[in-house]
């Protein structure tokens, strides 16, 4: 009986492994080699073509790359600013609409298309709303009088990391609000209607019932929402490329500079190298200290 | 095992074997496709060899396209040529990614390329020994060779069919008559005539536009101070030298401070800025020739313009305009239809192609001989681009990796009005450049260019010195 249960087990073991083997695979050779493949020109100044040993120069760059340090500070005032607006917004979107009124999936459907719309084609329009010259923001804005010159929405340092904030919150708010969704859908009906029977209101049902039920989604949610927060660069290439004076650089699109090259320099792959593992590093250590403090939202009692 | 658990474990069997084979079949359709590029590329169904060549001009799209169904259907070689236009601004990642793999294509135009690297590495070949003495006859290889650029020693890596003219300054004339101005000669006037402009323009038209996102640096500031005898590279000493730049970055950030520059330039890709100008709403911007096709096809301008050339520091020309050579070819070190793929290039650099070519306003001539036969009224507006007496092609100064920005960069962020300090910038820039320089020198990625007896107004006539120190 015994070997009988074992045999079973080795053998389903091995179609497990074998299910995860196409899985597998693919993070090996998209994730994990890649991110190993970084590790070899830390030590090499390398532009593409040959490797020059200098030791640990690159690594001492760091330190005094005020450059990238600035870039650190930004990617944070990001994704705070992003954060702070769009997981509020998309929940109580996603409560509203679990609500079961009239139209509530075709509201679902509008508020989720940003998603599924490539980010380099939407901010190309927002390009166009924003544009300082015949805008369409300006020209609004004009028109009701609130302001009587046109606004350098993307070009001016102080309203261009408000524009690419305004921007990532729109792209990413519908994503957060389905999740959320989904989330409220597992919450069962009954705990509602007896709260109702108790006689709490809209506002003490959300944040009795709903937000400590929604803990471990929350929890995961904003685990996503932060790292991809860090780790945003593609509008902010598209709207400001990294502008006005370096207003809008975050971590990763200095670093896309340095490893892509923006046509101006040449390539410092080794220096990019060493800037993404840092990079890599901090998204990390920010990811831990969340999961640290986020503890509680497991707790759902 | 009972039957029911033998049929799951052989349908899970049957799932993964399909996953597998699915994925296995994906990829080696993908390598079928791949083909076409490195290989022998001989089409099994035509038996016609496929010479592959990349791009990166699109304004001559429709003249290429034409040309090469041209030679598809006549050449006697049996040669077929697969003609692709790839990003402009990701065009050398691509190459580089190519050649890495072994899918680079068999000829590719010009840029300016690491060309000592691309040498050492193997992603291009010498033409030397293909160029024949009629091609050399049209293009005057051998005259046209630009170390560096071109060419390393005796080694020519593409020959130039045409050259593209170094900036200038292109006005909207109305506008100019309506502020009862003249072009600018030196940067105070630049400055003044700006203003004008800009009050006459009711707030719709403003003195001058740059394309904050489009290189702006190099389009137009930094030829004014080359024709000012201000260059990045000090050639006489070997070394960085960026203080000259000030009063121009000054002068830019004064036209910003003035509010005569179009609002959301500092935002602007080039193609906006060009439309803005097209449409009347720019007194003037500083540019190059292809704007001459730009400024009658791609955006026909509205408004009429006309060409001056760009203004200096105190209105004196101390030192020559850069000029590029361009509609040249590489030939890939690693393709396998060498003369195919040579014959193509033939094609592409003959007489009757670059007659064509020039005539429809894509490049000026660059030989003498091109410049003898072409029928200069049928350039069009490129005429008023014809070469100066003061351009010249630059000793290509020694590419390093600073510890900091580009210089292009970093002194564009300075022309910003809420910019960086400008001798901060400038003071920096001298420091990381000069570091890279001796740092590279040392690593022996590069050597120090040194012109003995050099004249910025005619910077190839002194001796050149590659020094290792």
């Amino acid at each position: 009986m015994l070997n009988k249960k074992r045999t079973k087990s080795k053998g389903s073991n091995l179609v497990t492994w074998l299910m995860l083997s196409p899985a597998i695979f693919l993070l090996v050779v998209v994730s994990i080699y890649p991110f190993l493949w970084v590790f070899q020109y830390i030590m090499y100044d390398y532009n593409g073509f040959s490797k020059y040993f200098v030791g640990f120069d690159n690594i001492k760059r760091v330190f005094s790359d005020t450059l990238f340090w600035q870039s650190v500070i930004h990617t944070f005032e990001y994704a705070f600013l992003k954060l702070i607006f769009v997981m509020p917004l998309s929940l109580v979107t996603a409560v509203i609409l679990s609500r079961k009124l009239r139209g509530s999936s075709l509201f679902r459907g509008i508020f989720f298309l940003p998603t599924i719309i490539s980010s380099a084609v939407y901010c190309l329009i927002f390009y166009f709303i924003f544009a300082a010259y015949n805008g369409v923001l300006n020209s609004m804005l004009h028109t009701v009088g609130f302001i009587d010159k046109p606004i350098d929405w993307l070009g001016a340092p102080s309203t261009a990391m408000m524009a690419v904030v305004i921007v990532a919150i729109w792209g990413g708010f519908g994503n957060y609000m389905i999740l959320f969704s989904s989330g409220l859908t597992s919450i069962s009906e009954d705990v509602y209607e007896s709260s109702k029977i108790d006689g709490a209101n809209g506002v003490q049902t959300f944040f009795k019932i709903t937000l400590p039920l929604l803990g471990p989604v929350l929890k995961v949610v904003l685990m996503l929402a932060i790292t991809t927060a860090l780790k945003d660069y593609q509008s902010i290439m598209v709207l400001t490329g990294g502008g006005p004076n370096n207003r809008t650089q975050v971590m990763f699109s200095y670093i896309y500079n340095l490893c892509f090259g923006n046509g101006t320099s040449e390539l410092q792959i080794g220096y990019g190298a060493v800037l993404s593992v840092v990079a890599a590093i901090i998204v990390g250590i920010v990811t831990l200290i969340y999961l640290k403090i986020s503890k509680k939202l497991d707790d759902i009692n | 095992m009972t039957k029911k658990h033998f049929l799951k474990r052989m349908g899970a069997f049957a799932l993964v074997g399909l996953m597998t084979f699915s994925l296995v079949g994906c990829s080696s359709k993908d390598n079928a496709g791949d083909k076409t590029g490195g290989d022998d590329g001989q089409s099994s169904s035509s038996k016609k060899t496929k010479v592959v060549v990349w791009s990166k001009n699109s304004h001559d799209l429709e003249y290429m396209t034409e040309k090469v169904e041209e030679f598809n259907k006549n050449n006697t070689d049996n040669i077929e040529i697969e003609y692709t236009v790839q990003s402009s601004s990701e065009y050398q990642n691509l190459l580089v990614m190519s050649a890495t793999s072994g899918q680079a294509p068999d000829i590719f135009a010009n840029d300016v390329v690491n060309l000592n690297e691309y040498a050492k590495s193997g992603i291009i070949q010498p033409l030397n020994s293909f160029i024949t003495e009629e091609f050399a006859k049209v293009t005057e290889a051998y005259e046209h060779k630009y170390e560096g650029l071109n060419s390393i020693g005796e080694d020519i890596y593409w020959v130039p069919g045409g050259m593209r003219s170094g900036s200038r300054l292109i006005y909207n004339v109305e506008l100019f008559d309506k502020a009862g101005v003249t072009p600018p000669t030196t940067l105070a006037e630049t400055i003044e005539v700006a203003k004008k402009i800009t009050e006459v323009g009711d707030g719709v038209a403003y003195g001058t536009i740059f394309p904050g996102l489009s290189s702006p640096f190099e389009r137009w500031i930094e030829r004014s101070a080359e024709l000012s005898g201000v260059t990045p590279y000090d050639y006489a000493n070997g070394k960085y030298d960026f203080t000259g730049f000030k009063p121009f970055i000054e002068a830019v950030r004064q036209m910003f401070e003035d509010g005569s520059v179009l609002p959301g330039s500092a935002s602007m890709q080039i193609d906006p800025s060009r439309t803005q100008f097209a449409t009347g709403n720019v007194g003037f911007y500083g540019n190059a020739s292809q704007e001459a096709g730009v400024l009658t096809e791609q955006f026909p301008a509205e408004c009429e313009w006309a060409v001056a050339p760009l203004p200096t520091l105190d209105g004196e020309i101390k030192g020559s305009l850069t000029c590029s050579p361009n509609t040249g070819w590489f030939m890939s070190g690693k393709t396998k239809n060498a003369e195919a793929a040579w014959k193509v290039i033939e094609y592409f650099q003959s007489e009757e192609f670059l007659k064509g070519y020039i005539e429809q306003g894509y490049t000026l001539p660059i030989s003498g001989y091109m410049d003898a036969i072409v029928d200069k009224t049928k350039m069009g507006r490129l005429s008023d681009f014809a070469l100066e007496e003061y351009e010249a092609v630059y000793p290509v100064a020694p590419v390093v990796s600073p510890a900091g920005e580009a210089y292009r960069v970093a002194l564009w962020n300075a022309c910003l009005p809420d910019g960086p300090d400008i001798d901060k910038t400038i003071e920096d820039l001298n420091k990381t450049y000069n570091e890279a320089l001796d740092k590279d020198i040392s690593l022996g990625k590069t050597k120090r260019l040194v012109v003995e007896n050099y004249d910025p107004l005619n910077p190839n006539s002194g001796t050149v010195k590659y020094l290792d120190k």
